[in-house]
């Protein structure tokens, strides 16, 4: 227990804080304008229950470009989308292991139709699809922009994960949406994907999502 | 939404360290010490992009410009300017002076044309900027950018001729040298009149973050090189400039020869905050209704039923922010009466509430009501079907979904229908620190005053709310002016010096609050007691705007009696009604339009015409002026009352929601004409956050 215990609170409090650079001066602006401290622990609630059932896997979700984790667990799942928590209220959510909708991550990526590249992806062929994730920008309206996306297997590769060795298969996507281009990557085994580099949109660009047994 | 004027700038400068949300570097445009397109002090013909807003500060020899740009259109600019000439007056004290642009840019650059503007500067203020422009700017390849221009007024310093304007009209030959003493008026008479000169530069940009300006420049500055305030002995300009990611330029520059100058530039796009997405945590998924339909709260085996499901329903809408201050389930329908106090978003509010309504009630339960009220008094409703919320959560046009399947309504006439027991009294308090500023005193152009402010309000009925603001200075420099008011009416306002000195714990306000919904589409607010700082007594408000109207009119009658200079309970002799009628419009554009006509404090009668830009996220910019029967002269220094403002929600700044909103607005001089009382919660600010249009601005972030 006190090993599991150990991985989320090591990855407490991780990927909220990416949007939050500077703690100390929204503090400074909360004292100096009155902003009551609201408490919203719902989440908090939520989650407890969430470790306590104990259901796993977890996910390990790195933002790439700043080294920044934190601990998820699944909440719901209604057909193939999943709703991930985090361990600091952040939400993620998947189709299938492909990034569908984030919450609370700066980040404004509302909901996306990324149903064929999950289904490519899983199934192992190479394919053109199309994709489309609604971001909420920064004027508070939401935008949807569609990606052509060239799905290719780049073969086998073993990895390791923290309780050993899987064979998988690595899938890379890359996307297009005029001069705008990124490129995911996930590792495919057992039907799932159990590792991957997903671009969650701007600013905080591209997560690293590894699947985590031990939690 | 709560005000925070006083703060604003001090918000402002703390997240000016980390807010850096302007345009991409290499298509960011470069500003002169005149805060406004151009090279190092000549202008250019580009422009800054739609919405964009620039803080300049440049140092030349002993002047300081500060200067606040506003894109107000794609192609019409705004600028705002506040300058400190070290020792320019005759005692060899600083000169102080304020002065408004405006520039139009008339053509766009294509690829064989050179984009043009026309600028107009310092066209209100006293003067000793006015002058005219035209200029042209074409571009040579991605890095080299030249530039050429005729200028009139101020631009004619050097080398100038005989205005080529004078083939039209002998009279464009001379500028008459009339200008108003009080200054502030609009001097179009001498608009492109007198001599003109040629001025021109280029812009050379060594990579995406460093740029050189050379320029040919016709300002002699004049009158400072009389009093040997600057050396100005050539037409070269010569500048350098870094540009940081995060929207600030520093640039160094060579003006005249022999002075050296530096300037900060700041920019950012009010359309783009840096938490596009917020950092709110993440709300319930909505999951499977029918799993609820065995939850303890809706099993009446388990003690379950209407009281435990208010008891759950409330307790998660108080996690979102929410007041849950009225249920009410009968059979398929559910209605909830909230009061969001957390969510600066409304429409983010309806979501989390409707959300919480599908994560708990019972499964036979279809169609859910979310009543907003504002001080308890019900003032829109949002209808959403159970099924559109389930289908839709997550949809990638669920956004645009949701708001097609929604119905917006007005609220009024609920009564206390399904209030829950216990709602009232409402009370609430807070302890904060405070700063208060006084702009543009002459011999000191930023005076402040900080304390400790105590804010109390008590509500035992809907609408009805006792409130009080006490304020305790322990520091400042407002009351060391000794600017006494030397009007020649009424003295309103310009006694806020002595306001400052006389009082020590000052009530700020003590205010008993009726508001009230008279009928559908209409609202109401009775106001009496300490309105505010300098007066006292009685205002009363009515105002009609349907639920998705672009249009809302409004009607306010106050008698007020003026406060003691200490500032606690008493009054002096002079007493006024006042009032106006209003109009509000929404342009549809972000636009917003208001014009007030009726009688001010000082008894004067007049209008106030107001335009702002509203961006969808709640950011504001504007400006008003106010003209009345007071004449120009009696009026004094600036003629009339102008002045600009801003709005921008804490939210915009942190990510994270909030109901503030810092509120600054700059007079470049307050007098007695054309003075407002300020009352509290007038009521179209306060209703229209929860109407039509501003629920479907905010409506992206309904599933958020």
């Amino acid at each position: 227990m006190t090993r599991k215990l150990g991985f989320m609170i090591a990855l407490a409090f991780g990927l909220a804080a990416c949007g939050d650079p500077q703690g100390a001066q929204d503090k400074a602006l909360g004292v100096l304008t009155g902003e009551a401290q609201t408490l919203e622990t719902g989440w908090t609630q939520r989650f407890t229950a969430l470790r306590k059932a104990g259901k796993g896997p977890a996910l390990k979700v790195t933002i790439t470009s700043k080294d920044i984790s934190g601990g998820f667990l699944r909440e719901t799942k209604q057909g193939n989308i999943e709703t991930w928590l985090g361990s600091d209220g952040v939400g993620l959510n998947f189709d299938r292991g492909v990034l569908h909708g984030t919450r609370g991550l700066s980040t404004g990526m509302l909901a996306s139709d990324v149903s064929a590249s999950a289904s490519a992806i899983l199934s192992g062929k190479s394919a053109q699809v199309r994709r489309i994730h609604t971001f909420l920008d920064g004027n508070d309206q939401a935008v949807p922009q569609v990606f052509d996306c060239a799905i290719t297997n780049q073969g086998t590769e073993v990895i390791k994960l923290d309780n050993g060795k899987h064979k998988t298969r690595r899938m890379s996507e890359t996307c297009r949406n005029g001069d705008h281009v990124f490129t995911n990557t996930y590792w495919v085994g057992g039907g799932r994907i159990l590792q991957s580099l997903q671009w969650s949109g701007e600013p905080i660009g591209q997560l690293s999502i590894t699947t985590v047994y031990n939690f | 939404m709560r005000g925070l004027p006083s703060r604003f700038l001090f918000a402002l400068v703390a997240a000016g360290l980390t807010v850096g949300h302007a345009s991409a570097e290499s298509t960011r445009t470069s500003l002169s010490t005149y805060g406004t397109p151009g090279l190092i002090e000549n202008p250019t013909a580009r422009s800054l992009n739609d919405g964009e807003f620039a803080f300049t500060s440049s140092l030349v020899g002993p002047t300081l410009r500060n200067t606040l740009t506003f894109q107000i259109l794609p192609r019409v600019s705004g600028s705002f300017r506040y300058t400190r000439i070290d020792g320019a007056q005759r005692d060899g004290t600083a000169n102080f002076d304020r002065s408004f642009d405006i520039s139009f840019q008339l053509l766009e650059e294509t690829n064989i044309r050179p984009a043009v503007a026309l600028g107009l500067r310092d066209f209100l203020g006293t003067g000793i900027y006015s002058g005219e422009y035209i200029v042209a700017t074409k571009s040579f390849g991605s890095k080299l950018e030249v530039s050429g221009g005729i200028g009139w007024g101020r631009f004619a310093g050097r080398d100038s001729f005989t205005n080529p304007l004078g083939i039209i009209d002998d009279r464009f030959e001379t500028r008459p040298n009339n200008s108003a003493e009080e200054g502030g008026q609009i001097e179009a008479g001498n608009w492109f009149r007198g001599p003109a000169s040629i001025f021109g530069g280029v812009a050379y940009h060594l990579n995406d973050r460093t740029s050189l300006f050379a320029e040919y420049s016709t300002d002699t500055y004049e009158i400072d090189t009389l009093r040997n305030l600057v050396d100005i002995s050539s037409p070269l300009n010569l500048g350098l400039q870094y540009r940081f990611r995060n929207g600030i330029d520093l640039k160094a520059f060579v003006v005249g020869g022999n002075e050296i100058g530096a300037q900060f530039t700041y920019v950012i796009n009010p359309a783009k905050s840096p938490n596009p997405g917020g950092r709110e945590k993440t709300p319930r998924p909505i999951g499977n209704r029918d799993a609820l339909a065995v939850a303890e709260w809706n099993n009446s085996a388990l003690g379950g039923g209407e009281k435990a499901v208010t008891r759950v329903l409330g307790a998660r809408l108080a996690d979102e922010g929410i007041a849950l201050q009225g249920f009410d389930m009968q059979g398929t329908r559910a209605t909830v009466r909230i009061e969001n106090n957390r969510w600066g978003v409304n429409a983010q509010a309806a979501g989390r509430a409707a959300r919480a309504m599908a994560t708990t009630l019972p499964p036979q339960v279809e169609e859910f009501t979310v009543v907003f009220q504002n001080n308890g008094v019900p003032n829109s409703k949002v209808v959403t079907k159970r099924s559109d919320l389930e289908n839709l959560e997550f949809d990638y046009d669920g956004a645009a979904k949701t708001y097609d399947r929604a119905r917006i309504e007005d609220a009024a006439g609920l009564g206390r229908i399904g209030e829950i027991t216990g709602t009232y009294p409402i009370f609430d308090y807070g302890l904060t620190p405070y700063v208060a500023f006084s702009f543009f005193d002459p011999d000191n152009p930023l005076r402040a005053e900080a304390g400790a402010q105590l804010s109390a309000s008590f509500r035992p009925a809907p609408g009805l709310t006792f409130a009080g603001k006490f304020r305790y200075p322990f520091a400042g420099n407002i009351g060391d002016s000794d600017r006494v008011s030397d009007s020649l009416i009424e003295p309103v306002r310009t006694n806020a010096v002595l306001y400052a000195r006389e009082s020590d714990f000052e009530v700020s306000k003590l205010t008993a609050e009726y508001m009230f919904r008279p009928g559908k589409d209409l609202f109401g607010r009775v106001t009496a007691g300490y309105l505010e700082s300098m007066f006292g007594g009685i205002s009363a408000e009515l105002l009609w705007y349907p639920v998705g109207s672009r249009l809302a009119l409004g009607t306010e009658i106050n008698y007020v009696k003026q406060r003691d200079f200490d500032m606690l309970f008493g009054f002096q002799d002079y007493s006024v009604v006042t009032g106006h009628a209003s109009a509000y419009y929404d342009f549809g554009n972000g636009f917003l339009g208001q014009v007030d006509a009726g009688r001010y404090l000082a008894g004067d009668w007049g209008a106030t015409i107001g335009l702002d830009r509203e961006f969808k996220n709640g950011f504001r910019v504007g400006g008003y002026f106010t003209l009345t029967d007071v004449s120009s002269t009696d009026f004094g220094e600036g003629s009339f009352d102008k002045g600009i403002r801003f709005e921008v929600p804490l939210s915009w700044i942190t990510g994270k929601p909030s109901k503030t909103v810092l509120k600054q607005t700059i007079r470049p001089v307050t007098r007695d004409g054309g003075a407002r009382l300020n009352v509290d919660n007038r009521l179209h600010r306060s209703v229209r956050d929860y109407r039509g249009k501003e629920l479907s601005d905010g409506w992206g972030r309904y599933l958020r």
